[in-house]
């Protein structure tokens, strides 16, 4: 199980973006959760998925695609990733 | 009726505020952006933006095509020969979902466009109504950035940040729906537009140094280097600065389908086309190669063949913009992200004059044997049926590889690519990521819009052309004189030789009959002529090149040419098949 938080623009529809990459790359996710982050209008979606470290970091470079993606931390490698 | 407003015209400038509607600041920003041209279609939701147009109409110029298709690709034509997003305007509903291959093909192959369409009144979002498709959830996937505008005061800052997520970085497509209310109603103060304020998509750190001097130094002692050159040398216009290194070094230059044009192909060092169906030089020897030099490539599979079995023997140095696709298919020895061309100006300096004279030889025994048991063939070809090859082989004599060339998908499409000499960057336009039949006369008619200075000829394929021919249409409402040759064999021609090689010649659904397409083009009130026997392809092709306004040239080839080289699926880049 690995597990990353992405800290995203809180906008309307961004959770989709995040999501449609999750069902195009055929990830079944155990757990997410969205909350308000400390940092000015940005929210921390954390989640889980039993997936290999080559598809974490398969995700990881589809999420940075995403223009309201600020940051992406791979949890259990404890890395983080500025865009 | 009486005549309410005594006040002068003057004393209503002076106490009343300026007042601008959504729409009207969709213009303005489009005239900030320096747009001077827009593809569209209208429809009910986008009326208000349309209305605000008439006001403009003699400062941006809107082409009305015949299905929002051909709007796109017109768009990704002008795009891509200018280097300047394409604009594209469209009504809700059907029109913004006409728009989704178009998106999806300058998404996969890094085309600037900004679409602009309209939705129903937010009052009505999530009611069914009519013409109301969730728009924003269908173009998530298939653009760069999307975003819905329901307040006018939104406009001038999303359009800012659209044009420039749209240039910056790779490009690619922006689709912005702007309800009807939004567009109707005022902003709230005045017009101000927040043009280049925006940071970059992706922030390119300084270049590592060390890298740099790194990737100097594996060049310099390459024994076998061989460059790819992709799309990103095009679009970073890094051509000038790739021939100074490769002539610098001595090195090979094959090129990607997107990457044609931007080497001279009549050059010593030129080595062909890479992937599926390119030259054999480069294919056999990107396996024995021990230097890869990648430049704003991603390493389609279309390329890499089977990728446990490419550049078996070589470090990479992958020269990227966009950081999500370094690493991504093939492990780079050294990463310089950021555009090519400031690379190679950086890399430049760092590198002095090398000779791999029988690492050259090489290609050119390759080259040699790919034109005895193949080239030859198709160029001299006995039979009384023309060849497809030897009509882009003529073509690009009479040209003198001048032309831009727009090519649909297909047979044609490689045919074009492996045959058509160009000795001029920018001058291949074709759908490569998504592979959209239809792509080529829609895409023709807006490169030929964005230069007029250049020879626009597109090269289409039977099936092909009936997925978008009635932008021949708009092509004779507005005279576009762009150059359309049909090559016809009554098939979809590379399914067919998919079905031969592969599935045991058993041909299903591949087999067309098809109209007269000149009469077609006639009907249009678009010059035209059909070739059926060799004697008149020559004066054909001249006379489509000398006709002043739109031609249509329709050549009967031979039904059941394949296409070779070819790496079968699946096979390693030196398996590559020559019959």
């Amino acid at each position: 199980m690995l597990s990353f938080q992405v800290l995203i623009d809180n906008k309307i529809g961004v959770l989709e973006k995040i999501a449609a990459i999750f069902s195009r790359n055929r990830i079944n996710v155990k757990h997410l959760h969205v909350a308000d982050s400390s940092i000015g209008s940005l929210s921390l979606l954390t989640f889980s998925a039993d997936i290999s470290a080559l598809t974490a970091e398969k995700l990881r470079l589809q999420f940075m695609r995403i223009i309201e993606v600020n940051e992406i931390t791979l949890l259990s490698h404890n890395k983080t990733v500025g865009k | 009726m009486p005549n309410k407003s005594a006040a002068p015209p003057e004393a209503a400038l002076q106490t009343e505020p300026e007042t601008c509607t959504g729409a009207t600041a969709v213009m303005r920003c489009l005239l900030a952006e320096g747009a001077t041209l827009i593809f569209g279609y209208p429809g009910g939701a986008i009326m208000p933006v349309y209305d605000a147009l008439y006001d403009y109409q003699h400062q941006i110029k809107h082409i009305l095509v015949r299905h929002e298709q051909g709007a796109i690709h017109a768009a990704e034509g002008y795009a891509r020969a200018t280097g300047k997003p394409g604009i594209v305007l469209a009504t809700s509903g059907p029109g913004a979902t006409n728009l989704v291959t178009g998106l999806a093909d300058a998404l996969m192959d890094s085309v600037p466009l900004v679409c602009i369409v309209g939705q129903v009144h937010s009052s009505l979002l999530g009611t069914d109504a009519f013409q109301e498709a969730n728009v924003m959830s269908i173009t998530r996937s298939v653009t760069k950035w999307n975003y819905q505008i329901t307040c006018p005061d939104e406009i001038p800052g999303i359009m800012a940040k659209a044009f420039h997520i749209a240039r910056e970085g790779k490009p690619g497509p922006v689709l912005i729906e702007i309800t009807k209310d939004a567009q109707a109603g005022n902003l709230s103060g005045d017009f101000l537009y927040p043009g280049g304020k925006y940071n970059p998509v992706y922030p390119v750190s300084a270049l590592a140094q060390d890298q740099l001097h790194a990737a100097a130094q594996l060049l310099q002692h390459a024994k076998q280097p061989l460059i790819l050159a992709g799309n990103g040398v095009g679009l970073s216009g890094a051509c000038t600065e790739l021939l100074a290194l490769a002539e610098l070094l001595d090195v090979p230059v094959a090129c990607t389908l997107h990457g044609l044009s931007s080497f001279p192909s009549d050059h010593r060092l030129y080595a062909g086309m890479l992937g599926m169906h390119g030259n054999y030089a480069p294919n056999m020897l990107t396996n024995q190669a021990d230097l890869i030099l990648a430049i704003g490539m991603r390493f389609d599979d279309r390329v890499t063949g089977n990728l446990s079995r490419y550049a078996l023997k070589a470090k990479i140095i992958h020269i990227e913009i966009d950081p999500s696709e370094i690493n991504k298919i093939v492990p780079a020895t050294i990463a310089l992200q950021g555009d090519a061309r400031y690379i190679l100006q950086a890399l430049l300096p760092l590198l002095h004059q090398a000779k791999h004279t029988d690492w050259i030889a090489s290609f050119h025994a390759y080259n040699e044997t790919e034109y005895t048991t193949v080239r030859q063939k198709m160029l001299h070809n006995p039979s009384a049926q023309i060849s497809m090859a030897e009509v882009i082989h003529r073509l690009s004599h009479l040209t003198d590889g001048k032309a831009l060339m727009v090519a649909d998908v297909g047979q044609h499409q490689m045919i074009t690519a492996l045959y058509y000499s160009f000795r001029t960057p920018g001058s291949y336009l074709t759908s490569g990521g998504l592979g959209t039949m239809g792509y080529a006369l829609p895409a023709a008619m807006g490169a030929k819009l964005g230069r007029q200075d250049r020879d626009v000829i597109a090269v289409i394929g039977d099936g092909c052309f009936q997925m978008t021919l009635q932008e021949l249409a708009t092509i004779a409402q507005y005279d576009i004189p762009v150059r359309v040759i049909v090559l016809d064999n009554n098939y979809l021609g590379m399914v067919r030789q998919w079905q031969s090689l592969f599935f045991d010649n058993r041909y299903s659904s591949v087999s067309m009959v098809n109209p007269d397409f000149s009469a077609v083009a006639g009907a249009f009130g678009i010059a035209s002529f059909r070739v059926t026997e060799r004697e008149k392809l020559i004066p054909a092709l001249e006379a489509m090149l000398t006709a002043r306004g739109p031609f249509l040239l329709h050549i009967q080839v031979a039904r059941e040419h394949d296409v070779f080289p070819m790496i079968p699926p699946g096979a390693a880049v030196d398996e590559i098949r020559l019959h």
